[in-house]
């Protein structure tokens, strides 16, 4: 499994550091705006409360009587913690179909199952690289925020709590992870739906979260959807919320252990 | 370790169903310790569903296979362990080099064998420093080669293994797998290349449309097998100084050309000898096709 591993982390290396160095831009670019934001409060709160609830709903997840976008907690949860987790979970999805579906259709798979390797061994170090991958451009971001906030003192915020907020990204993706693992065993790969599945598992999920949030009679629909438990703002204002994190990590144990009963029972090749 | 009988490779009556479609049906195998077994069949007889069925990839719809006497299912790594594959349609996984690749494996099976890989190399005229990135299919092959070979496996799965190699090559393929057999480990070697089968096994399954028709050593079948023989002369012959030769039959003769039939125990010294009476411009000799070998290998047991 360890080599397994290995190999795994090493092929999604030059990924990894170029999402690191992408989403650090990227947030570089987005703190360096906080500074504005924060002289002109007053005027952008004013221009915030003239949005219509249901459009503030479709975009922000936690409570909208509490949204300040310069309040920093809200100002990542929107600008970093939205996007960053939609660019990771694609991300997430492109790797695990890589790690089953698309070795099963170019042959690779067969060449490591020959070798001394379980099929359950497979699947834990491919999904161990996912986790730490992700783990290493969560954490990452955390220190571009943190050296953001030095470089503009106006992004004042408990840094633990940022970092925790970031690092706790990792258990959104798992779940996301899970699923697709989940679908890469499940569905052989000559067939080209569990692609679509997954993604929209993941982007539909998003939308819905949105749409659902903007109609009153279907807010009960966003506690079954994966957004509903992962808000940086929340994380940073009111600090962690342990139930959700146990529900996430309940619902991607459910799915990489349907994987791991999976795989064994799977036939392979295309 | 073989089981008590020197028994490396034994399924009893394997099936593997794709749906509705039987690859292999109710396979009796047995494979030798020490042996070169070959594995003949054409194209989609199920050499390949065998091969993948030993190794784990699939499972048996029914039978069961074992392999140093443990199940091909529930000790497939332990078996692993003591295998060397090489895959029909080799997938490198091509983004190192060969060093990096074999340093890999190292890890992979806990055992040390880079001087092995870099004498195999040597052999087959290989970079092992080269990226294995956009590599010819035939240098791929020969990266394959190594894989299998270098950490010196008690048994070796071959599927076709010297398709993309070139004619020096194969001959260096022959030679190792001659060097597998003076050790005393056992190669199981899928093909439809019959010549190739003749030259290196020392008996040949046979197998179509699924089902294992007969297993024979190669001597047996080369009594059966034979060649098609093509003589373009300069004129037409006057007369036929073939036909009274032992073991050439379906001459034919048009215009300058003649074709013969001849037997795998024909003595082609004779041939060549009335041959000699024309004046030659041309020999071709054509292999048979698998189903012709069938054919004449039933015509001459139903005989």
């Amino acid at each position: 499994m360890a080599s397994i591993f290995n190999k795994a982390f090493r092929d999604s290396k030059r990924t990894m550091i170029w999402l690191s160095i992408g989403l650090g831009l990227y947030i570089l670019m987005m703190m360096s705006i906080y500074p504005s934001l924060a002289e002109q409060a007053d005027e952008i709160s004013e221009l915030m409360e003239s949005y219509p609830e249901g459009i503030m709903r479709m975009f922000y997840s936690g409570d909208i009587s509490e949204f300040n976008i310069v309040d920093p907690g809200i100002f990542l949860q929107t600008y970093v913690g939205t996007w960053g987790l939609l660019i990771l979970g694609a991300i997430v999805i492109v790797q695990a179909f890589n790690a089953f579906t698309n070795a099963e259709r170019d042959g690779t798979m067969d060449m490591t199952l020959s070798l001394p390797v379980s099929r359950r061994d497979l699947l834990v170090g491919r999904a161990l690289n996912t986790a730490v991958t992700m783990l290493v451009v969560l954490a990452v971001c955390a220190v571009t925020v943190i050296v953001c906030a030095q470089i503009w003192p106006e992004f004042e915020t408990d840094m633990v709590r940022v970092t925790i907020a970031l690092l706790a990204g990792i258990f959104p993706l798992m779940v996301v992870a899970g699923f697709t693992y989940l679908l890469a065993v499940w569905v052989p790969s000559s067939r080209r739906f569990a692609g679509p599945i997954a993604y929209l598992f993941f982007f539909g999920s998003y939308l819905i979260y949105g749409l659902v949030g903007t109609v009153e009679s279907l807010h009960w629909v966003q506690p079954l959807l994966l957004f509903d438990y992962y808000d940086i703002g929340g994380i940073i204002n009111h600090g962690v919320d342990i139930t959700n994190w146990l529900i996430m990590a309940a619902a991607a144990a459910v799915y990489f252990g349907l994987a791991w009963w999976l795989v064994d029972r799977k036939e392979l090749g295309v | 370790m073989p089981n008590g009988n020197g028994v490396v490779i034994q399924t009893s009556q394997l099936t593997h169903r794709y749906g509705k479609f039987v690859a292999i049906k109710d396979l009796d195998l047995q494979v030798k310790q020490g042996e070169i077994f070959g594995f003949l069949g054409p194209n989609g007889a199920g050499k390949t569903t065998t091969i993948r069925t030993l190794l784990d990839f699939i499972r048996p719809s029914s039978g069961s296979a074992t392999i140093f006497g443990m199940d091909t299912v529930r000790d497939s790594v332990a078996i692993r362990q003591r295998i060397g594959y090489l895959p029909s349609e080799l997938a490198l996984l091509d983004n190192w080099t060969g060093v990096q690749y074999i340093r890999w494996l190292e890890g992979v099976r806990k055992q040390r064998f880079m001087d092995e890989a870099l004498r195999l190399a040597e052999q087959l005229d290989f970079d092992l420093n080269r990226s294995l990135k956009g590599m010819s299919t035939g240098m791929k092959r020969k990266m394959g080669l190594i894989v299998a070979l270098a950490h010196k496996p008690e048994l070796l799965i071959l599927d076709e293994p010297t398709t993309g190699l070139d004619p020096l090559m194969q001959q260096v393929f022959h030679g190792l797998m001659r060097e597998v057999r003076e050790e005393g480990r056992t190669v199981f070697l899928s093909s439809h290349n019959l010549p190739e089968v003749e030259h290196i096994c020392d008996r040949v399954g046979i197998i179509r449309s699924g089902e294992l028709e007969a297993v024979e050593t190669v001597a047996a079948l080369t009594r059966v097998s034979f060649r098609w023989l093509h003589f373009t002369l300069a004129e037409p012959p006057a007369r036929n100084g073939f036909s009274a030769i032992p073991g050439v039959t379906d001459l034919a003769v048009d215009g300058a050309q003649i074709r013969m039939r001849v037997s795998g125990e024909t003595d082609m010294d004779a041939v060549i000898k009335a041959a000699a009476d024309y004046t030659v411009r041309d020999i071709h000799i054509e292999q048979p096709t698998l189903e012709e070998i069938f054919l004449t290998y039933y015509g001459k047991k139903e005989a």
